[in-house]
């Protein structure tokens, strides 16, 4: 990486029209463990794999749901991705109370892009240094976005961030003829064997250390441990 | 590498030694760095053709749009920074809606495009801030007459028969194509117009660079409300310019 005299501000341009800043802060997604999202016809997947500080230390969350039908994954700085969970929360609370029906997932992710994109354009404070896979089901069908702290927001049928995630996403480029018509069993596989190209030669999944959540015409929902162990078996 | 302003183009509120401010030269690079878009003015409308660039297979085609509806007359397409760009299209449409409250009637393309060059003008002006990195395309109908203005990131705005932005080293050529066509535009029609600025869209596209494109295009007219063609129209668009262009060589 190089270093240059214009990367220590949001608002610096470099000679050539980058954004320094904003191209770091969107390299902290790779500081975190690895998240997937995979959408059918159907239904969304998001699963994750969890890290913990050490044996004495639960696992940290890395899926959240935000309404009854959509929530997010997050990589990079937590603390940051919880900031943006309670955002996230409260406008679908919102648009509930207003409009009694759930929060269009587009114009909620839409919503967070431009309040990523004030941070790099103002003094003052910096980017947001998470990325977020938000999925979910709505009147629209299933949506699959991905957040960035440039401010962009991507919509995609399948997406990988966090440590070695290319390895995801070449996996979901090879099978991405299978994904639209897949059930929800086999969404939830193919997101499995994504993560696992991502491990290390001797690292294998194990049922603790991986949080999973389906979206479908029924609503958002967190497996419990017990249903991604029977998942894992099946 | 040593830039030309080294020194004096650290920050928007420092002139260089000739006079210049290079951070809002800067932001014109960023401008320049996306997928190239295309605008005509013909006879009765705007015409609007742009290269949306798709980094993976895996990108759901109808996201990440570069052409805006502003209100039923007006559209804008942006080359350069989207995230900034849609911040763009809220102050363009704020505009909008305060002026038609206020006055009565439908804001004039001319009035709409001085408000947003003054607004990305005023991001030029304060080290607490950064020029947006986008270039405008604001196009619409006022009075029955069609209107086109680029707005750069300086805030600088200029009225066009045609013009081209994004995609630095094939925005020069995109001009230059622009200049071919420009004595007919006075008289083209709305569906020309489109086959011409996909034509110039689709002859510029480096399919080895950048592989995977989705054009977007879209036209107004006086008695044409706003409107991005549909995937399958747009195919339609695509086949007959491509076929053209086939036919040229």
């Amino acid at each position: 990486m190089f270093r240059n005299q214009y990367d220590s501000d949001v608002t610096t341009y470099s000679p050539q029209g980058r954004l320094h800043q904003v191209e770091y802060a969107m390299e902290s997604q790779k500081l975190g463990s690895v998240i997937t999202g995979v959408r059918s016809n159907t239904h969304v997947v998001l699963a994750a794999i969890k890290r913990s500080s050490g044996p004495l230390c639960s696992y940290h969350e890395k899926i959240f749901d935000v309404d009854s039908h959509c929530g997010i994954a997050l990589a990079g700085l937590a603390a940051d991705g919880r900031g943006l969970c309670r955002y996230l929360r409260r406008e679908a609370m919102d648009h509930q109370y207003v409009y009694n029906s759930e929060v269009p997932i587009e114009r909620l992710v839409l919503g967070l892009a431009d309040k990523s994109q004030q941070r790099t354009q103002i003094e003052g404070s910096r980017p947001y240094g998470v990325s977020l896979i938000v999925g979910g089901h709505d009147r629209t069908g299933p949506r699959l976005f991905q957040t960035c702290p440039s401010g962009n927001c991507y919509e995609y049928y399948a997406c990988a961030l966090g440590q070695r995630a290319q390895s995801a996403m070449s996996f979901f480029d090879r099978n991405k003829e299978k994904i639209a018509e897949s059930t929800e069993a086999e969404l939830v596989r193919l997101a499995f064997d994504a993560l696992r190209t991502t491990l290390s030669e001797d690292g294998d999944l194990t049922p603790a250390s991986i949080s999973v959540a389906i979206a479908g015409a029924d609503g958002f929902k967190k497996l419990s441990d017990e249903e991604v162990l029977a998942f894992f078996q099946g | 590498m040593a830039a030309l302003g080294v020194g004096y183009d650290l920050a928007a509120t420092t002139f260089s030694t000739d006079g210049r401010l290079f951070q809002v030269e800067y932001a014109g690079k960023a401008a320049d760095n996306s997928g190239l878009v295309c605008a005509l003015r013909v006879e009765n409308g705007i015409v609007f053709a742009a290269e949306k660039l798709m980094h993976s297979d895996l990108l759901v085609p109808s996201w990440g749009k570069r052409i805006f509806t502003i209100n039923d007359n007006i559209a804008i397409a942006i080359s350069g920074l989207l995230p900034d760009a849609r911040q763009l299209v809220t102050r363009a449409r704020d505009e909008a809606a305060n002026y038609k409250s206020q006055y009565g009637r439908v804001i004039p393309v001319s009035v709409l495009g001085d408000r947003l060059s003054l607004f990305m003008q005023m991001y030029t002006m304060y080290a607490a801030a950064r020029p947006f990195g986008c270039s405008i395309l604001l196009g619409g109908v006022t009075d029955g007459k069609p209107e086109l203005f680029l707005i750069e990131p300086s805030g600088l705005k200029r009225g066009c028969y045609g013009m081209a932005v994004g995609k630095g080293k094939s925005k020069q050529e995109a001009r230059n194509k622009v200049e071919t066509v420009v004595d007919t535009l006075p008289t083209m029609d709305i569906q020309r117009g489109v086959i011409e600025s996909a034509k110039i869209v689709l002859s510029l596209h480096d399919e080895d660079e950048d592989r995977h494109m989705e054009l977007e295009v879209s036209a107004l007219a006086a008695d044409m409300d706003h409107a991005v063609f549909t995937a399958e129209q747009t195919e339609q668009i695509t086949n007959l310019a491509r076929g053209e262009l086939d036919a040229e060589e």
